[in-house]
């Protein structure tokens, strides 16, 4: 009697309607769907918060006066990701601001690389402590001669600015692609390179 | 300029191995932390290219642990399918007798 009904239409019918729905669960387990891929930096100021930047919360800052940030990097690219914080100060001039839509990099002078590898999901904190070590008066400019960065005193030859204003440090994030075997400003999604950098003013007073 | 020098070459083909094993289904959070610390402390070639041996044999287990889990995807699909339809059609079964059965019990209970 069981044998002649698993024979039966009905039986075949209720096989097949299992089949479609265990193959389908089996399908979208294998094949999850792909979340967008994304980084970011962030800048945070010493209580690892977006404000007080700066003592007394004035971007006017003296030679000698220590700065306490803190660079967040966050990985969602679905990998784990080589990234690479340039950091660099510069001036108001065209150049040293970063070009998001050609890729093109600050031409700011590098006082700070570092390298680490961020899981997926993952958050990378770099601390920055720095702070002007010297700086000289050149007609109405200052400019600035050396900064100490965390525990390296990094030079800043030929960085100026009229009455010591419009200084600023940019933060650029760079990744390894390693379809490319190249390190990338910042990543490539999509087959898109996308550039994030951020940057903070500030004046020598 | 302060901070890490640029990661050598060995470096970076041993971070090449560690994606590959990734995407191969590994776990490779132990293998990053290496990776790491040496990065940090600006390791030797053949740290990295031991690191880069251990991606490797990660990454091959990961394959043949994919290998083996398709297979048995392969076999548990139809099994389960073929599970679910006897649970259903028994359950129809024995819906439809005690069916019967109250139709039989209402036609002996007619006057």
């Amino acid at each position: 009697m069981m044998l002649k009904y698993l024979r039966s239409k009905e039986f075949a019918t209720l096989y097949l309607v299992f089949l479609s729905l265990t193959t389908l669960v089996a399908w979208v387990n294998a094949n999850p769907p792909k979340a967008e891929q994304f980084a970011s930096v962030s800048l945070l100021g010493p209580s690892k918060t977006a404000t007080q930047y700066f003592p007394n919360n004035s971007s006017q800052i003296k030679t000698g006066e220590v700065i306490n940030w803190y660079i967040q990097v966050y990985n969602h690219m679905e990998s784990a990701e080589l990234f690479f914080l340039n950091i660099k100060i510069g001036n108001q001039s065209l150049t040293d601001t970063p070009n998001a839509p050609t890729n093109t990099p600050s031409a700011g002078f590098t006082i700070l690389q570092s390298y680490q590898v961020v899981l997926n999901n993952d958050t990378w904190i770099v601390p920055l402590q720095w702070w002007v070590v010297n700086n000289t008066i050149n007609g109405n400019s200052v400019v600035i001669g050396a900064l100490q960065v965390n525990t390296s005193t990094a030079p800043a030859i030929g960085i100026s600015a009229v009455f010591g204003k419009n200084f600023r440090i940019i933060i650029e994030l760079w990744s390894y692609d390693v379809q490319l075997h190249e390190f990338l400003f910042s990543f490539r999604s999509g087959g898109v390179v996308y550039s994030l950098w951020n940057q903070q003013w500030f004046d020598l007073t | 300029m302060a901070g890490q020098v640029s990661p050598s070459r060995p470096a970076l083909d041993a971070l090449e191995a560690l994606r590959a094993a990734e995407a191969a289904g590994a776990n490779v959070v132990s293998m990053v932390s290496k990776y790491n610390s040496l990065l940090q402390q600006t390791g030797s070639d053949a740290s990295f290219n031991s690191l880069q041996n251990d991606a490797l044999t990660a990454q091959q287990n990961a394959v043949a642990t994919q290998a083996n889990d398709k297979i048995t995807t392969a076999i548990s699909v139809p099994i389960i399918a073929l599970l679910l339809a006897l649970v259903t059609a028994s359950f129809l079964q024995l819906r439809r007798r005690l069916e019967r059965e109250r139709l039989m019990d209402m036609e002996i209970q007619k006057p």
